[in-house]
């Protein structure tokens, strides 16, 4: 009997039905939206904040103070120390190795071009394809690196003796692209003829500068397999207070926060676990970047769980306010179940058994339809798919069972208070 | 001239006839009670009759107007400017007090008088109960206020369905004998009612069988007094 | 009694004798209402505050001396072109550098303005405080620099340029941390600097950090090349242009989220206010049968829902005010703007869907035979 009536109240008033089941799914679909994109957003946001380069330098360790200004080395090249060009895979070995999302290596010297003052020469990667030691291939380089960058004219290839300039050093020496320009070092090293193939513009001191092929330049310096640093680009979590205690020296630690830093993708840790893999070498958070980029993601996580408060209080009231009105509006039901001699139980029985079975077909409807509205907005914003957090899915039907049944329960109980003779003479 | 004139009138719903040949004539100042078993058609005709409802078939006449081939909306207004409606579930506005139900009446049809709400108040006996809501107020009280809002606007038919059948046996004493008082005064009433005890209150009674007119006799043996 | 007032009447009893639903749907509506404004409060800010936040990179514009020429700028000519830039200039520090010798080793000094650097790079991790403009020997040095000059937090160390030989005794007041070249140098006041290389009033490039989108820097660059023709203004692209792609990334997302809890809040609010007027089926059955026109009832209901649209607006405006503040206060640590143009919106926007959903079930009831409506018990 109680099942025949549930079916009845089903099937009876269908048109209504289906108003209530529609607004708790557009509840649900709003809440399962909003929780799938504030839990993703993170990582978007992350990824998007790359535009601004590489966040750790990777140094040999040095005696000497370099004397730079202005991205110009006064020291002569032969007091420096060096990266074996053989260790960089190593950095898609550590435990953050999914992080890392791109490096480039640089050898850098200065050479003259048809009798000009000295231009900075750096040997790089353009767009590298790695076999790390996994057996994965990966692209790396300044293409993935330096989004920024604008090149008129094309990329140069890797290992050949293609080469981009700066725009700065091309207006200065008249170079165009297609040109074919010698390029005169110091010491005994042999000239080095390369064919320019884009124009660089970077807005930073790689104006000033001459890219080419990391190999060729190790070849005519004599110079094979060297590096003189490596500029890395890796996700990170912004950092803390654990981070922070670990910026002083990991090892003074408590082993259970050593292991929890360790674990999550600090930048420090990240720069940790780098110095582990490759011996000789310093790696450093290059604070501008690594610390505003902490700054910026902590902001936008921080607005991003306010607008989804603010999402969810909305539509867990709207549709609540709606169970109640629902309710009410079946108050001479309530009225007339009553005169026959139900029990306040079964009244809230029946009522809430309804209204769980509205919230699970909503909420199901709501999850899919929000999915659907994460989507476009991955899309829309950060042009790719969007990771679905399989958290969010128990986490909507529970909210809509948790927000349907709540609202009508208040008003079944207000209503069973009620004495039937009032309610079926509609007083 | 009679007031309401029905030639052969129809109700059809799907394959059942709700209203069968329906023909009746009913003269100013009459007094008619509608009889018979329920889902005879009683209801259907009232509804009818008042504006409410179109026949499938056949022809009505108000005050001499075809209301069968009306408009909804010319319809609304024959309702609003002819028509006195008694509901069995009195159907007051929940939120509105009982003078302002009546002057709801007042406003749709011309403009809302609080004086002549007032008066029809009177008449009906709730001078004290001006301004309480219908859930302060009894089932005979509603009811009151119900006929004196059917009344408001000086209506050449009263039309009443089952005016008695949700009340006591005191309200409907008074309910009746308002009723009495109207018909006394010259309204012309046509009441839908199971109760033979009313039903023998009026100077006519139609009794309604599957749809068709039965029987339509003057009531010779008229009571003066229940009981 | 005239009739206006009959309706009045009717339309303030119908909202205050039905205390319990009319209050579920004022609640609906402010709340929603509410969402949205503190939304859209938030939506218009964004750019602005964002913008704000970003700068956290750093300078994103640089003055530096044209090639031909001497390599230093005056300080009159770097002032000249922040006037250019108006109010958008949130820090602009001059650099002089040069070569300097301490304990036999060559490093890299320069004259800069403390409270600019703290403004133009908050990404500076300084271990000990900054150095006022006042106190002449006062120096921050890079955390390597510190380590291989074994130099600690208020030590001594004497300074001799490299080009005018003259020597100069500075204190470790502060130890900088960057990951980058700040680590490697020594920073001190500009005027005790350019005193010791005798280069009075002069710098070799000045940083400046101002709001703006790339687009906007690139003419203002402009502006000022054209104006001062011995300095380049360059801006650094790969702030600038980053900070275009970030922010307009961080504006379509809001925008996106904005949109769907708009929908989603109207039909919350549009549903409820469906159900509220579908209650009432009996009563305009009622109305009906009373005489009423379409047109009385039509109006009666839309009298209600305006009358409730603009209470419940005007609440929820009010409460979408304050939790824009929340927002504004915890994410910007700043006041979210209160703009006209959103309480505006904000009160037509609910006027419009609480008549539209209130009118919509209206019109199907009405177009029922009274009849019908009255009869189901």
């Amino acid at each position: 009997m109680f099942l025949k009536m549930l079916i009845k109240s089903f099937t009876r008033g269908m048109k209504r039905k289906i108003l209530t089941i529609v607004t708790i799914a557009f509840g649900a679909s709003l809440a399962s939206a909003m929780l799938n994109v504030t839990l993703d957003v993170g990582d978007q946001v992350n990824k998007e904040l790359k535009a601004y380069g590489a966040n750790i330098h990777v140094l040999p360790k040095m005696d000497t103070l370099p004397l730079e200004i202005g991205g110009i080395d006064f020291n002569p090249l032969s007091d420096q120390q060096f990266i074996n060009e053989a260790d960089l895979p190593k950095l898609k070995m550590i435990f953050w190795a999914n992080n890392i999302l791109s490096f480039a290596p640089l050898l850098e010297t200065t050479a003259t071009i048809k009798g000009s003052e000295d231009i900075k020469i750096v040997g790089t990667w353009f767009d590298k394809k790695l076999v790390i030691p996994t057996g994965e291939t990966i692209n790396v380089g300044n293409t993935t690196l330096k989004p920024w960058w604008e090149i008129k004219g094309k990329w140069a290839t890797d290992d050949t003796n293609e080469a981009l300039v700066g725009q700065e050093v091309a207006k200065q020496l008249g170079i165009t692209v297609g040109d074919k320009i010698d390029l005169t070092f110091e010491n005994d090293n042999p000239p080095l003829n390369v064919q320019v193939t884009g124009i660089l513009n970077s807005g930073d001191e790689a104006d000033g500068q001459l890219f080419v092929s990391l190999s060729q330049l190790q070849q005519v310096l004599n110079m094979a397999g060297k590096v003189q640093r490596i500029e890395v680009s890796a996700l990170t979590t912004p950092e803390n207070d654990l981070s922070a205690k670990a910026d002083e020296d990991p090892e003074t630690m408590t082993s259970e926060d050593f292991e929890k830093w360790y674990c999550t993708a600090y930048v420090n840790a990240i720069t940790y676990q780098i110095e582990e893999v490759i011996p000789g070498v310093e790696a450093k958070p290059i604070r501008q970047v690594a610390q505003s980029e902490g700054a910026i993601l902590s902001k936008i996580e921080l607005l991003m769980i306010l607008l989804t408060v603010a999402a969810l209080t909305s539509s867990t009231l709207g549709v609540s306010g709606l169970m109640t009105t629902k309710v009410l509006e079946r108050s001479k039901e309530i009225g007339l179940m009553k005169a026959l001699g139900a029990e306040d139980n079964q009244i809230i029985h029946l009522f809430l058994s309804e209204a769980l079975i509205n919230s699970i077909f909503g909420g199901l409807i709501g999850y899919f339809v929000g999915l659907g509205f994460s989507a476009i907005i991955a899309r829309e914003v950060f042009g790719n798919s969007l990771t679905i957090k399989p958290l969010v899915f128990p986490l909507i039907l529970l909210i809509s069972i948790g927000v349907v049944v709540l609202g009508s329960l208040s008003a079944v109980r207000y209503m069973t208070k009620v004495e039937p003779a009032h309610v079926l003479h509609g007083r | 001239m009679a007031l309401l004139e029905m030639k052969n009138v129809y109700k059809i719903y799907g394959n059942v006839n709700s209203l069968n040949d329906v023909s009746l004539s009913v003269e100013k100042g009459e007094w008619v009670a509608v009889m018979g078993p329920s889902g005879s058609g009683k209801s259907t005709m009232l509804n009818i009759i008042g504006c409410m409802d179109t026949p499938s078939k056949g022809e009505i006449l108000i005050d001499n107007v075809t209301i069968s081939s009306l408009s909804r909306k010319q319809l609304t207004e024959i309702r609003r400017e002819k028509i006195g409606l008694v509901f069995q579930q009195f159907h007051l506005v929940p939120h509105l007090t009982a003078i302002e139900n009546v002057m709801l009446a007042q406003y749709y049809h011309s403009m809302p008088d609080e004086n002549e709400a007032k008066e029809a108040l009177e008449q009906v006996g709730l001078t004290h109960r001006t301004n309480h809501l219908p859930s302060q107020l009894s089932g005979g009280e509603q009811q009151r206020v119900c006929i004196a809002r059917a009344l408001i606007n000086y209506p050449a038919l009263i039309l009443a369905d089952e005016p008695t059948g949700n009340l006591d046996e005191a309200n409907k004493e008074i309910v009746v004998n308002l009723f009495k008082q109207l018909h006394k005064e010259g309204h012309t009433i046509i009441m839908v009612t199971h109760d033979p005890e009313i039903g023998s209150l009026a100077e006519r009674r139609v009794i309604l069988e599957h749809g068709k007119l039965k029987n339509d006799c003057p009531n010779l043996q008229k009571v003066e007094v229940l009981r | 009694m005239n009739k206006k007032m009959m309706l009045q009447k009717m339309i303030l009893h119908a909202l205050f004798k039905r205390k319990s639903r009319i209050a579920v749907a004022l609640f609906a509506i402010a709340i929603g209402t509410a969402v949205i404004f503190s939304l859209l409060s938030v939506y218009l800010d964004i750019n602005e505050k964002m913008s704000k936040e970003l700068r956290a990179y750093g300078a994103n514009l640089v003055i530096a001396p044209s090639d031909s020429g001497e390599p230093f700028l005056t300080e009159q000519q770097f002032n000249e072109t922040l006037a250019v830039l108006e109010n958008n200039v949130v820090g602009a520090a001059p650099y002089l550098y040069g070569v300097v010798n301490i304990s036999n080793k060559q490093l890299v000094m320069v004259g800069t303005d403390f409270s600019e650097i703290e403004k133009i790079s908050p990404y500076w991790k300084i271990n000990g405080i900054w150095v006022s403009d006042k106190n002449l020997d006062g120096a921050i040095i890079g955390v390597t620099v510190a380590e291989k000059l074994k130099l600690n937090l208020g030590d001594q160390f004497s300074a001799i340029s490299d080009t005018t030989g003259q020597k100069n005794t500075f204190t470790v007041k502060a130890i900088v941390k960057t990951g980058s070249t700040e680590d490697n140098q020594i920073f001190v006041n500009l005027v005790p600097f350019q005193n010791m290389l005798q280069l009075e009033g002069l710098m070799n490039v000045g940083y400046i950090s101002a709001s703006g989108e790339a687009n906007f820097l690139t003419e203002k660059a402009k502006e000022i090349s054209n104006q001062q023709p011995s300095l380049i203004a360059k801006p650094i692209k790969k702030i600038a242009q980053s900070e275009g792609i970030i922010l307009e990334k961080i504006k379509s997302l809001v925008y996106l989220v904005v949109t769907v809890v708009l929908m989603s809040t109207i039909l919350c609010v549009a549903t409820t206010m469906m159900t509220i007027v579908l209650e009432r089926e009996k009563e305009i059955g009622l109305k009906k049968a009373l005489g009423a026109p379409n047109l009385s009832i039509v109006s009666e209901f839309l009298g209600e829902a305006i009358l409730l649209g603009t209470c419940g607006a005007l609440i929820g405006s009010f409460l979408g005010y304050l939790f824009a503040q929340i927002i504004g206060q915890s994410v910007f640590m700043e006041a979210i703007s209160f703009k006209f143009s959103v309480f505006l919106i904000v009160i037509i926007a609910s006027v419009f869907v609480t008549s539209i959903a209130a009118l919509w079930p209206v019109r199907t009831v009405v177009s029922i035979e009274p009849a019908v409506v009255l009869k189901g018990e």
